[in-house]
């Protein structure tokens, strides 16, 4: 079976700062790739030219059969992808489970229905309590999401995403901000993540990285450096010069 | 031929009239993200106040001089007052309240000067008709042809060459920033507004002579406006001029050549323009 | 709100005629049409966080094609009143494609723009409009078996239509299309990035809101009994706005109630001055100044929210 996600020679240039530059991916299906650089190597960018929030100025961007170079968010959303933003992007004045039904509701037909109280669809409120209690955040269903902690919002966010049940999961860094505790644990709910889904993750802490990913892709300065297994990458020179002091821990 | 020719010249004494008022609302955009709904209304006080100043000494160069200082200063009034403690809500709010006093301002000006069509008469020295290509044009439109283009000369070179062009440029493209370098960016908020408002005054005045002056000229003029800043996009100076020709010269077209279709003209130039480019000419781009 | 405040508002307003004075009755069944006008604007405001400031055109032009069918002849209300409804959608779907494909400040200036244009077409189309005098002699809507001409009989109608208009606006506040208005009311790029098509769900929104207000529309004509283009006008759709905002935007029941306040002080005003305006737009800025969650959220000191 061919790559769930493919971008070719991907391009993104603003004004005269070029923040993308012949970026070329294969994700292969179940695959967990991680993209890690320094702060302005377009990670970020690279996340929303995918996810259509951002148009590419060159290249192409395929999710499975599809080509969605330049479709709009929603309906390259619609096509199975999910992704998490670097800053919590959240609907802070609803609670979290009216933020995670609606989620739910996204990839459903309810929202063609005008007349039945939303209340009524028992169906939606019981899978979103489902996702928030998996995420470690039951009995906080009823809480405004402004006033959850920073670290429950991140998990939050990561709820949203996973609501679709996308078939690609973008997450930009997950666990930005969190405790080594909040940490662990959406380490470990990541990697329980069954295999029907491919998820690619930006990241900055390498614990998470080297316990996630089975390929890493290094950017730098827009363009990628060096993809490979965790192995040759952390092996790599190229890499070494310029991507140092994200602690990279002496795995055994 | 001729007649194209005059036509032309007639669009760009309009487009002249539209730049003063689009140049002051696309600045207060682009620093303060506020789209200023009394702008029309400071307008039409430039043109009643106009209308007094002639009325009381005479001339209408004091007016000239005078008016736009004034209404100046009530921008200056509504946003240091009113403006500014909602600097800590959305801009949303702010728009609204500019709205509110488009209604103030409105009836304030139907009640102290009344409700009667009242016309103004070209300075004497300018109140005549300029023989030109086998007709004649009248010589008012042509100084204010020759004042809008210097204002926009002026405008340009003050916004790219001075100290204080370069404090307002950065304003727009990054408030943070240049609040963080020092700059006292409430002030030049408070400037701003005030200066655009008073270009506002003066386009009153100037048009007062061409337009007429009566109730209801607010919104006539603040929605032409609009229609200038959504064509060619909110924020910049250039698209200001362009789209005030665009639209000025599309106005006076249409009024010459399709009477009938003539109030669509310019909506339909903005649709047009608006399926293309949704942000406007010269506006940013979406994604 | 209560849930039984809505109930108990109707029974209220069904027994009014019967006690009190014609000139009460009068004054209410103008409350109920503005009322109906206000809500199909929350719909919009309150809800999806589209600030229109061109919404009386909606009502205006529904309005104007009761007019024009009366004048034709065209007087069973089957006929108007759907006319309306559908002239009031319809110019909501025009509308609604251009402006809501700008971003923020520009839906605004295009709502604006486009009201003011209907306006200067109804001024000035006087062959078919009728111009500055507009169209007169609007007769009561023939119903069989009504006269609808005398204060209460019309009134019911009115409050009818009320009832009708209220019950389904909230039940489509709160359906899941409902749900999903305010998510992009709250974070319109994160429901984008969710799957929904926020566009066509903004667009629905308008049409509904269009619809609403065409009722509205049609119903002013019957009362007013005349349409001039100053209900076109750009006050005309700025009242309705302080309406929704006095009241309480994103309740339904506060944009009702900020009508009624809205009226009632008209009526007062105009017996003492001509300065309505004025007092209108000194109103507009001290609510937004003072009290931004309008009489709703003074009342129940919290955010009222739509969920």
């Amino acid at each position: 079976m061919g790559a769930v996600l493919v971008t070719e020679r991907l391009g993104r240039r603003f004004g005269g700062i070029v923040a993308l530059r012949d970026v070329s991916l294969e994700i292969a299906p179940g695959e967990r790739r991680a993209i890690i650089g320094p702060n302005g190597a377009g990670k970020t960018t690279l996340f929303n030219v995918i996810s259509g929030e951002l148009r590419p100025t060159s290249g192409e961007v395929r999710l499975g059969d599809h080509a969605v170079t330049g479709l709009p968010a929603h309906r390259i959303a619609r096509l199975g992808l999910a992704r998490t933003f670097q800053r919590n992007n959240l609907l802070l004045r609803l609670t979290a489970l009216e933020n995670v039904r609606l989620a739910l509701q996204a990839r459903t037909d309810d929202t063609r229905k005008v007349f039945t109280p939303v209340v009524r669809l028992t169906h939606l409120r019981d899978e979103a309590r489902a996702l928030l209690a998996r995420m470690g955040l039951d009995g906080r269903d009823g809480v405004p999401a402004r006033a959850l902690s920073y670290g429950e919002q991140r998990q939050l966010e990561v709820a949203l995403a996973l609501a679709a049940r996308p078939q690609v999961l973008l997450l930009d860094e997950p666990t930005s901000g969190m405790s080594p505790a909040e940490t662990a644990r959406m380490t470990a709910l990541l990697s329980r993540l069954e295999r029907d889904q491919t998820v690619v993750v930006i990241e900055h802490d390498m614990d998470v990285v080297f316990a996630l990913a089975d390929r890493i892709t290094v950017l730098h300065l827009g363009e990628v450096l060096a993809s490979g297994t965790p192995e040759a990458v952390r092996a790599d020179a190229r890499v070494q010069d310029i991507y140092l002091g994200a602690g990279t821990p002496e795995h055994p | 031929m001729t007649f194209y020719v005059l036509q032309a010249l007639n669009g760009l004494a309009y487009s002249m009239l539209l730049f003063l008022l689009a140049a002051g609302l696309s600045l207060i955009f682009g620093l303060m993200d506020v789209v200023n709904l009394a702008h029309g209304g400071f307008y039409m006080l430039g043109a009643y106040l106009g209308l007094s100043f002639v009325r009381w000494t005479g001339s209408f160069w004091v007016a000239v001089v005078l008016v736009p200082p004034l209404v100046a200063a009530g921008g200056f009034l509504l946003e240091w007052e009113f403006l500014r403690p909602l600097y800590r809500r959305t801009h949303l709010d702010q728009i609204l309240l500019t709205f509110g006093f488009a209604f103030v301002i409105s009836d304030v000006v139907r009640w102290l000067w009344g409700a009667e069509v009242q016309s103004l008469a070209a300075p004497p020295g300018l109140d005549r008709s300029i023989p030109m290509l086998g007709t004649l044009f009248p010589a008012y439109r042509l100084f204010v042809i020759a004042l809008g283009g210097a204002l926009a000369l002026g405008l340009w070179l003050g916004l790219s060459r001075t100290r204080l062009g370069a404090i307002v440029r950065a304003g727009v493209a990054n408030k943070e920033m240049t609040q963080a370098m020092g700059i006292n960016i409430a002030a030049v908020f408070t400037g701003v507004f005030a200066f655009g408002t008073g270009l506002a005054g003066l386009a009153g005045v100037i048009a007062a002579p061409i337009q007429g002056v009566f109730p209801g000229v607010d919104f006539e003029t603040l929605i032409v406006t609009l229609i200038v800043v959504v064509v060619g996009g909110l924020g910049t100076l250039t698209g200001s001029f362009w789209g005030s020709l665009l639209i000025g010269e599309a106005e006076t077209f249409g009024k010459t050549l399709l009477p009938e279709a003539a109030l669509v003209v310019i909506y339909l130039v903005m649709a047009a323009v608006l399926l293309v480019r949704p942000r406007g000419l010269f506006g940013g781009r979406t994604r | 709100m209560t849930r039984a405040a809505w109930p108990a508002a109707a029974v209220v307003l069904a027994l009014v005629p019967l006690g009190l004075s014609r000139y009460v009755t009068t004054t209410l069944t103008e409350i109920l049409i503005y009322a109906i006008f206000a809500m199909s604007l929350d719909l919009l405001v309150g809800y999806t966080g589209l600030v229109s400031l061109g919404h009386a055109a909606f009502f205006g032009i529904a309005a104007y094609t009761v007019g024009l069918l009366s004048a034709h002849g065209a007087t069973a209300l089957a006929l108007t009143l759907p006319a309306g409804v559908a002239a009031g959608a319809a110019a909501a779907l025009l509308v609604g494609v251009f402006a809501l494909r700008a971003a923020g400040v520009y839906f605004l200036m295009l709502t604006l723009a486009f009201a003011q244009m209907a306006f200067a077409v109804a001024h000035q189309w006087a062959g078919v409009t009728g111009g500055t005098n507009g169209l007169a002699g609007i007769a009561r809507p023939a119903v069989p078996g009504l006269d609808l001409g005398p204060p209460v009989p019309f009134y019911y109608l009115v409050f009818i239509l009320f009832v009708a208009a209220a019950w389904l606006l909230r039940r489509i506040a709160a359906s899941p299309f409902g749900a999903a208005l305010v998510g992009i009311r709250e974070n319109e790029a994160r429901m984008r990035a969710m799957g929904f098509d926020t566009f066509r769900l903004k667009l629905g929104a308008f049409v509904i809101a269009g619809a609403a207000a065409g009722l509205s529309g049609v119903l002013f004509a019957y009362y007013n009994g005349f349409v001039s283009p100053d209900v076109l006008y750009w006050t005309s759709s700025g009242q309705v706005l302080i309406m929704v905002l006095l009241g309480g935007a994103g309740t339904l029941a506060g944009p009702a109630l900020g009508a009624g306040v809205v009226l009632v002080l008209q009526n007062l005003a105009s017996s003492y001055t001509a300065r309505w305006t004025l007092i209108l737009g000194a109103a507009f800025i001290l609510v937004v100044l003072a009290a931004p969650r309008g009489l709703v959220g003074l009342l129940t000191g919290r955010w009222a929210r739509s969920s």
